[in-house]
């Protein structure tokens, strides 16, 4: 019984995770457009944008985005921006359900925000919105099937083991 | 001062300035240019930096400008955000924390025959921004009259220290002195030059009771200023076009004081320029006070009255 229960909850677990990925990455949809109005109408630098968009999202990307403001400002000035970005992405890779691919669109989040123009990174800034409102688009019409799949399979596997056992 | 130069400046060319504790008290300008010798310009002279010698004149073996020095330059003085200077960079500088200017030269950018941008930007000059305090004291009792400031030009040739004086005149009229009460000053200050704003923030002591409008043109600045602030005094830099004089008259019609400066040798120098010969034949200003070098940047040459009488001949330097 408690072997059959404890794969039920690692099925639920599991399925958690498909839902914080969900939810993180509408999450980053936001989070895009908070900067967007930063930079676009408010000419904010990036470590200010970063301090403002952290006051308006959930975690982790509050914390992400507030660590990111302070090292950009406190920064020794000995890296690029691209270098403090992709070194602030381990803080996000060990605490949400984000993928590779997830962190692939990050990282070119990251390469528009340094473009010198405020039209270009606008319009940047727009396709990887697009590109990740059409990943949660896909994610959203796949997930009730993943989560039944891994609350059934992984019950499944309890009572299999189960068998094996007895 | 010298840590928030240095700290928008590459590793590299950051590292040989603090290898060699180059002295920044007489350092007016670090010009950098891709390919070519780093250049620090101190007030005695041109100098390169040899990577081993330090601070030379000749240019053998110097240390060479490179593309990612100009970069990371250009990353550190933006916060990493050179977007948001989209307007400073399209007028040609972007103003630092501390007041200093750093000038942009590169590639033009035109839309509809307007500057847009500038993109590969290869020439960077830091000009190093040094307030003195107290050059203002001089020429205080000769512009000042019952409790009010008399309309003033500063006339003087470029680089001889009439934004520095006439900062130092904004902060005194503006903090009170011992001719006059503190009053409300309202400074244009068209090239953030005066009270180099930084995120809005000015960077120079200009008075508690001075309001600046920062990269706004003189003439509707000095209108803008006289509809919202109140001001007592209007102080601007470099008139000379015909809109100015006529701002200028509206303030001065207005009730308001006007303190200005303006590029030139003498009076007689400036009634050879059509628009500024108006103002000296109207009388416009009472006083003159013209600038040179005979003592060092800022020496205070002359004070004219508007009838041209000399009411101080002994120059001081501003700059000691």
């Amino acid at each position: 019984m408690l072997i059959v229960v404890g794969c039920l909850f690692l099925g639920i677990y599991l399925s958690r995770i498909y839902r914080n990925r969900l939810n993180q990455l509408q999450d980053l949809e936001r989070l895009i457009s908070f900067l967007q109005g930063e930079i676009k109408y408010k000419h904010s630098v990036l470590s200010e944008a970063f301090l403002h968009a952290s006051e308006r999202c959930r975690m982790p990307f509050k914390i992400w985005l507030y660590e990111l403001s302070e090292a950009l400002q406190n920064n020794n000035q000995e890296n690029t921006f691209i270098e403090i970005w992709e070194s602030s992405m381990s803080y996000l890779k060990e605490n949400s359900s984000l993928n590779d691919s997830d962190f692939g669109e990050l990282r070119s989040v990251g390469q528009a925000l340094i473009d010198m123009d405020i039209e270009s990174q606008d319009k940047a800034l727009c396709y990887e919105k697009e590109l990740i409102h059409s990943r949660v688009n896909e994610l959203s019409k796949a997930i009730a099937d993943k989560i039944k799949i891994s609350i059934v399979l992984s019950t499944l596997c309890g009572i299999l083991i189960v068998v094996i056992l007895l | 001062m010298r840590k928030s130069i240095t700290k928008m400046l590459s590793p590299g060319i950051r590292c040989l300035i603090n290898k060699f504790n180059i002295d920044f008290t007489d350092l007016l300008e670090i010009r950098l240019r891709i390919n070519e010798p780093l250049i620090l310009v101190f007030s005695h002279g041109d100098y390169f930096i040899h990577e081993s010698r330090g601070l030379v004149e000749k240019k053998a073996g110097v240390y060479l400008v490179t593309q990612s020095d100009i970069k990371s330059t250009l990353d550190f003085v933006s916060d990493y955000s050179l977007y948001a200077f989209e307007d400073e960079v399209r007028q040609g500088f972007i103003t630092v924390r501390g007041g200093h200017r750093v000038g942009l030269a590169g590639q033009v950018v035109l839309d509809r025959g307007r500057i847009k941008s500038v993109k590969h930007i290869s020439f960077i000059n830091i000009r190093i921004s040094h307030q003195v305090i107290g050059c203002g004291n001089e020429v205080l009792p000769y512009i000042i009259s019952n409790g009010r400031l008399l309309h003033t030009l500063i006339i003087s040739p470029p680089g001889c220290g009439k934004t520095t004086l006439l900062r130092d005149v904004v902060r005194l009229i503006s903090d009170g002195n011992s001719y006059s009460k503190g009053m409300n000053v309202g400074v244009v200050d068209e090239r953030s030059e005066i009270g180099a704003c930084h995120m809005g923030i000015p960077q120079n002591d200009v008075g508690m009771r001075t309001d600046i409008l920062d990269c706004c043109p003189k003439a509707s600045g000095m209108l803008m200023l006289l509809r919202s602030m109140n001001p007592r005094v209007i102080a601007v830099d470099e008139i000379g076009s015909r809109e100015d004089i006529d701002a200028i008259s509206y303030v001065i019609n207005a009730g308001c004081s006007i303190i200005a400066t303006v590029h030139g040798d003498s009076i007689d120098d400036i009634r050879t320029k059509p628009i500024l010969r108006k103002l000296v034949e109207e009388k416009v200003f009472r006083r003159y006070i013209v600038l040179g070098q005979s003592r060092g940047i800022g020496s205070v040459e002359s004070i004219f009255d508007e009838r041209g009488n000399e009411l101080y001949i002994h120059s001081y330097s501003v700059a000691n």
